[in-house]
């Protein structure tokens, strides 16, 4: 899905639920006015947890580039190449289809396709997104659920790997 | 500090943050008017209670679901609100962002066919393995 399209999406969303609504106000108001007010109460302990977000966001994208990431995959070897695969996956933002074309030329010049499946697994662990991780699960799921899947990161790379890389 | 570089960093920060506000909100408004609307017990009967099955149904959920996993963070938080268990929860934020069925056609054109299927069918199950690991070792900690 391009962009333009995900945030056409977005609004529509936000509109269809709006009406529902408004439909719902003419039966049921009450049910509106409570449900308006737990979305009140929800976003007002939702809104500082994202301006943080948004601060740990611009510290990622001004030092992870694309331009980093080929060059440290490429003088990357052994052990430290999967250590790569998982910080790069951790570290990458944006949405997922915006580093297939990067991924591709990386597996057309020779990259072992276990450590894209290692990078595309270890995106699941978004630095920007742990304050929003911690407000709902607290510091230790964040934590376990953080290391869990840096695990199973590298074994779904491994087990790619092993498969042959299965083309 | 490089100034142009600044600004490239701070669009490529605001702009999905931006363009994610319609749809949380959505969300958030959904979430309020389900949970207000219909008792718990209703949407609390998908699941059985069983760990297994329920981080089954719930990876199912997160496999079929898309967006800014911000929206699942908010989703699996009101879930674990309503009673639902922690391995589901996880299982179901873990899937949401590891499995991409939408994606799945360009991602097999980019990296190939058959990579692009296990990845998923993989990513899949380790979403409940994921879940599992977590709840557990967090037990070892509290």
């Amino acid at each position: 899905m391009k962009k333009s399209e995900k945030s056409r999406t977005s609004l529509y969303f936000f509109g269809i639920v709006l009406l529902l609504y408004v439909i719902i106000s003419f039966f049921k108001f009450d049910i509106i006015t409570s449900a308006l007010l737990k979305s009140y109460g929800l976003l007002l302990k939702i809104i500082p947890v994202f301006v943080f977000i948004f601060v740990l966001m611009f510290i990622i994208n001004y030092f992870v580039t694309t331009k980093w990431v080929v060059e440290k995959f490429e003088k990357s070897h052994g052990i430290n190449k999967w250590i790569f695969s998982i910080i790069a996956g951790i570290m990458s933002t944006g949405p997922i289809y915006m580093w297939y074309p990067l991924l591709s030329e990386l597996k057309d010049h020779g990259l072992k396709k276990g450590y894209i499946a290692t990078f595309l697994y270890s995106r699941a662990v978004k630095p920007a997104l742990l304050p929003l991780m911690f407000f709902y699960f607290g510091f230790v799921y964040t934590l376990t659920i953080s290391f869990s899947l840096i695990i199973f990161s590298v074994i779904q790379g491994l087990i790619i790997n092993q498969i042959g890389g299965l083309e | 500090m490089n100034v142009k570089k600044i600004k490239k960093s701070l669009v490529m920060s605001y702009k999905p943050l931006l363009g994610a506000i319609p749809m949380m909100l959505g969300v958030v408004m959904l979430i309020s008017l389900v949970s207000v609307a219909i008792p718990s017990k209703i949407y609390m009967s998908l699941f059985t209670g069983n760990n297994i099955i329920d981080s089954v149904i719930a990876s199912a959920f997160g496999s079929i679901l898309a967006g800014n996993p911000v929206t699942s963070y908010i989703l699996g938080g009101e879930f674990l609100s309503l009673g639902i268990s922690m391995v589901a929860v996880i299982s179901f934020i873990v899937a949401w962002v590891t499995v991409g069925f939408i994606q799945l056609p360009a991602e097999m054109i980019m990296l190939g066919k058959k990579f692009s299927i296990w990845r998923n069918v993989l990513s899949f199950i380790f979403s409940i393995f994921v879940a599992i690991s977590s709840v557990f070792l967090a037990g070892l900690i509290l």
